[in-house]
Order: C-alpha cells, then structure tokens, then sequence
C-alpha cells in the first residue's frame, strides 16, 4: 500500500514543492525586493492592529485605566502565500483520501492501513510544504526580533506560527477529507478552499493568534490622547516599554482545534464504513 | 468441501432489503451462474460475500475460513470484479501486476500477463484512459492473476467483444480445470450455458433455484404434437391436470407442451388424441430462464 501511495503522491508532492520554492522564492525576491536580509523586522514583525486607550476620571477613577495595543501572528510574517499553500495542499490530499477506493476496498488489505496510509501522505505533505514556507521566511529575517525586547520569546511565537499555519493546513484536509466522503471530490476541495481563504486574515480566523499588551495610561504618555498611531510609532513604543500584562485568547483555536478532532474521527467513521455501492 | 456456502443472506439497501434470506452453495472447482434480473441482488450477494456490503443477517462461509470470516484474510483467498471492472485509472496494466505481486502470496504474472495480451490490454496506457472492454481486461487479467481460490465476476463479459468473450470462457474454464471456483453473474444466457455447469436463480431477494444446468437442461422439455383436428373442447383442462406440464401453445393443429421431469404421464395423455407425430427437445435455457424469473433474459 505504501508503495502505491508514493507512487500516486510522489507527483503532486513534487509539484508541491516546486510551487512552494517558487512562490517563496518569488515573494522573497520581489515583495521584500528592498528589504535587506535579516533587517526586515518591520515587514515581519507581528502585525500591530491598533492601540486603544480606557481611561477612567472622577467617579469612575476606581477602575484601571489602561492602554491596549492588539498583535496579530501569523497573519503577518507568513503573509497569505504560506496559508494559501497550505490550505491548497491539505485539500487536493483531503479530497484524494477516497482515490481508486473502489479498487483498493477488493484487495487484502485492510480499510484502517489504507486510511493510515493516505492520512500519513497528507499531513506529510502540508508538513513539508509548512516546513518550506517556515525555512524560506527565515532566510529573509523572521526571526531577527531586534525590536522587540524578549527576542527569546519572539522566535518561540515564529514556532508557534508556524505551528498555526500547520494547523491551518492539517483542519483543511480534515475537512476535506470528510467532505469528500459525502460530496464528490472536486466539491469537498473547493468547500474546504473557500472556506479557509474565506476566513484567512478575518478577526474570526481561528488561525491567528491574537495578543493584547496592556500598558497604563501612565507608559503611553502624549500616545493616550492620539486616535491614529502609526505602525512604526507602535513598533518603537513595545520596543521601549515592557508591558503589564499580556492578553492572548485561545478559545477559538481551542474550539476549531476541537472540532477538527471530532472531524477527523468522523471522517475515519465514514471511511472504514460499509458501503453499500 | 464448498468454495462458497451462504445461508439465509439478508442485506439491504437503505430501507430496501435487496437479499431476503438467499441460499447459495459454489462447489471447489465449478463454474456457477448466477442468474436474475436487475435489481435482484447478485451484485450485493457477491459484496456481501467478500465483506464489503454490510450484511443484516445469515452466515457466509468461504472455503475452509471460519463462518462469516471478513476482512484481508477473505479477501486473500476471493477476487471480486465489479460490473465495469475496478480498476486504479491513473495506473497502468503494468502497475496494477507490479502492485497485486505485492499483495496477493499466490500471485501469477504469467497468467496475469497473457491475459492482458490476449485481451489486447495495452500495458503501459493508464487505466483511465482505457476503453471500458480493455478496462473489464485489465480487471480480468488481474483477478486470473490474482490466483485466489474463488473469484467472483459481476457480468464480466460487458463491454467485451464476441472474440473476447469466448477467450474469457477459455480462461476461466482453464482457471477452474486447476481446482478454483467461479461465481460469475450474467445476463447474456448463450454464454452461461456453453460455460457455467451450475446456476442458481435469484429472484426477490432468494435464490429460488439451484441446478446442474445440464440436469436443468434435460428436465425442461418441448413435447409437440401434430394432430389429425384441432383440438376438441376440454382437452387442455385434462393436460393441465397431468404432472410435469408448466404450459401450453396451441396453433391450428399443432400442440406444444413445456414439461418438467417425466415425461410418461404426457404422452399417454397425447395418445388418447391420436396425434399423427411426437417431437420431444430440450426446451432452451432462456425459455426456462423466462419461466422461473419472469422474463428479460
């Protein structure tokens, strides 16, 4: 069985990593033409969303004042292209997961090892094409965290983000492949593409992980009373001042990570079920 | 000992029960027909068989394995070819060989190979891009190649030409002169009957008839008679009450009674109408097939 996944995978694998090299590549050479490497900082960085400033006076002076400054990761360094390739990759193998089953069902071999088997292929293949985006990011200063004061901590959330587009990718081809136990293929691997690119970059994607710093009103200074902070005045702000708490929100990843787990155990259901015809 | 036993197989389709309680025995080293409309469930019998249509009820037992053994270990020693034949369509003859000499412990590659030319299967165009009788070759040649005990054959001579047909009962004549079994259901009845020596009809979810189609063959018969006047008034209600007779056709003078089993009680029947000649044949096997299952053969 192994020996006849590699050779129906070794195709679009290869295809996969050409495509990744040459994206990569392309975005590297292109849209970070005028970036130095490993100075990039700014284009790489996580992606500052917005500051917002709570403050409380007279009566209400009881209350903490505070100021916010919202993070974005993974929607930034890796841009679109290292979800978009993710999410094309555990599609097309999500919606093969059924390829030439009929054949497949009449041979001695086990339903379980044919699953085990494709579900393997595929989330090698969204591994390797993650791993590629991760190495390609890199080179070009991801991980150069000069402006931020816990550079330590930064390369951790570079892993962490790179760990979220996987995830991005191995949810898509769950999706996929329990998709395409139901819809043809071609319908699962454009439902589960839609609905990830759909949701890419959006405040509901469970794929971003979203950091609040929270500062006193005291550390903003003149910024509190400022509406409309630029990108790099923020940047040098969290570079200069650490802050007093931070904020991260997992329920949404908890809960997509969750309903991938239940997916998944679904889809092996539908998979090793008797099929009528 | 039998290559296939199955008693009291129910399955269904959806809400739809498709096999109702069918009883079926394929002995080691024949060829059986199964025979019976569309939609009467020799398609889901043979799923059924080789564990890939859930059964609801009755026991299968497949050469010496336990009863209602499923899984690897049945389908080791079964091959099954659906209708069309299945195949991999991005993967060439030559692939599919290279993969069921990997799978199957008895593989022959010889028998595989010349299958295949025979059938005129290209060996390196990919599947998909066969036509559907070099594709049912290809499935073929695999399931000969195969080398399993039993192989099982949903109307495996669709999409086959008359020449191909012939070498396909060639071939499996030769596959069960070596000892293996074949259940292969089939519509086209000429070819059953120049190739199956045993048949079970399926009707209703049940298999209503297993026969030696040679005996089956020999207990139908057309007994004609010539009379010297048309028939008198009355005659068909005593003919009718003789055993054996299943029916009548009368033309001007000449009467043409369908027989099961003896014959003896007929023609002393007959007698008493003097007829100027008695002509006894063996009545087809479509005809038997027509009376049993209700036409369509």
């Amino acid at each position: 069985m192994t020996w006849l996944e590699w050779r129906h995978v070794r195709l679009p694998l290869s295809l996969l990593g050409a495509l990744a090299l040459l994206v990569g590549v392309g975005y590297a050479s292109r849209v970070l033409h005028s970036l130095p490497p490993f100075a990039s900082v700014h284009e790489l960085g996580p992606w500052a969303n917005g500051s917002t400033c709570t403050l409380w006076a007279g009566l209400l002076s009881n209350r903490e004042s505070t100021c916010t400054v919202g993070l974005q990761f993974a929607g930034r360094w890796f841009d679109w292209w290292a979800p978009l390739l993710v999410t094309l990759v555990g599609a097309l193998f999500g919606s093969r997961l059924n390829s030439g089953l009929a054949f497949l069902q009449l041979q001695p071999l086990s339903t379980t090892r044919i699953l085990a088997v494709r579900v393997i292929a595929g989330l090698a293949a969204v591994t390797l094409a993650v791993l590629v985006s991760a190495v390609l990011v890199s080179t070009r200063g991801a991980l150069d965290f000069t402006w931020w004061h816990s550079g330590a901590v930064m390369r951790s959330e570079f892993w962490i983000a790179t760990a979220l587009v996987w995830g991005r990718g191995v949810t898509v081809f769950v999706i996929a492949g329990l998709l395409t136990q139901l819809v043809p293929p071609a319908v699962s691997a454009l439902a589960a593409i839609t609905g990830s690119l759909a949701l890419l970059g959006t405040p509901i994607d469970p794929f971003v992980r979203a950091v609040t710093l929270v500062y006193t009103p005291e550390q903003f200074g003149e910024l509190a009373q400022r509406e409309s902070i630029p990108l790099q005045v923020i940047q040098a702000f969290i570079a200069a001042h650490a802050p007093l708490r931070v904020e991260a929100s997992f329920p949404l990843l908890g809960w997509t990570l969750a309903a991938t787990l239940i997916s998944g155990i679904l889809m092996a259901l539908l998979f090793t079920r008797p099929r009528s015809q | 000992m039998n290559a296939l036993q199955v008693t009291g197989l129910i399955a269904r389709h959806g809400r739809r029960a498709v096999l109702r309680g069918a009883d079926l025995h394929v002995g080691q080293g024949s060829i059986t027909a199964l025979l019976g409309q569309n939609g009467s469930g020799k398609s889901t019998l043979m799923r059924s068989v080789l564990g890939v249509h859930p059964r609801t009820g009755g026991t299968v037992r497949v050469l010496d394995l336990p009863e209602n053994a499923s899984g690897p270990r049945v389908r080791e020693r079964v091959t099954y070819v659906p209708t069309g034949g299945a195949v991999l369509p991005q993967e060439t003859a030559r692939t599919h060989f290279a993969f069921g000499a990997r799978i199957y412990p008895r593989w022959n590659p010889q028998r595989a190979l010349d299958t295949a030319a025979e059938l005129h299967v290209p060996l390196d165009q990919r599947a998909g891009r066969l036509s559907t009788g070099q594709r049912m070759g290809l499935a073929l040649a695999y399931a000969l190649g195969s080398s399993t005990e039993l192989l099982m054959l949903d109307e495996p001579t669709n999409g086959l030409d008359p020449d191909h047909r012939q070498l396909l009962a060639q071939f499996l004549v030769a596959y069960a002169a070596e000892g293996h079994s074949v259940l292969l259901s089939s519509h086209v009845l000429p070819e059953v009957e120049g190739l199956a020596d045993h048949g079970a009809f399926l009707k209703d979810g049940r298999v209503i008839l297993e026969a030696d189609l040679d005996e089956l063959r020999t207990q139908h018969a057309v007994v004609q008679a010539i009379l010297p006047d048309v028939l008198p008034s009355g005659s068909i209600q005593r003919l009718s009450s003789v055993s054996g007779v299943r029916g009548f056709e009368v033309q001007g003078r000449t009467l043409t009674v369908h027989v099961q089993g003896g014959r003896e009680a007929l023609l002393a029947a007959l007698a008493n109408l003097k007829p100027v000649d008695i002509q006894i044949k063996p009545r087809p096997l479509a005809e038997v097939y027509d009376d049993l299952l209700g036409g369509g053969a």
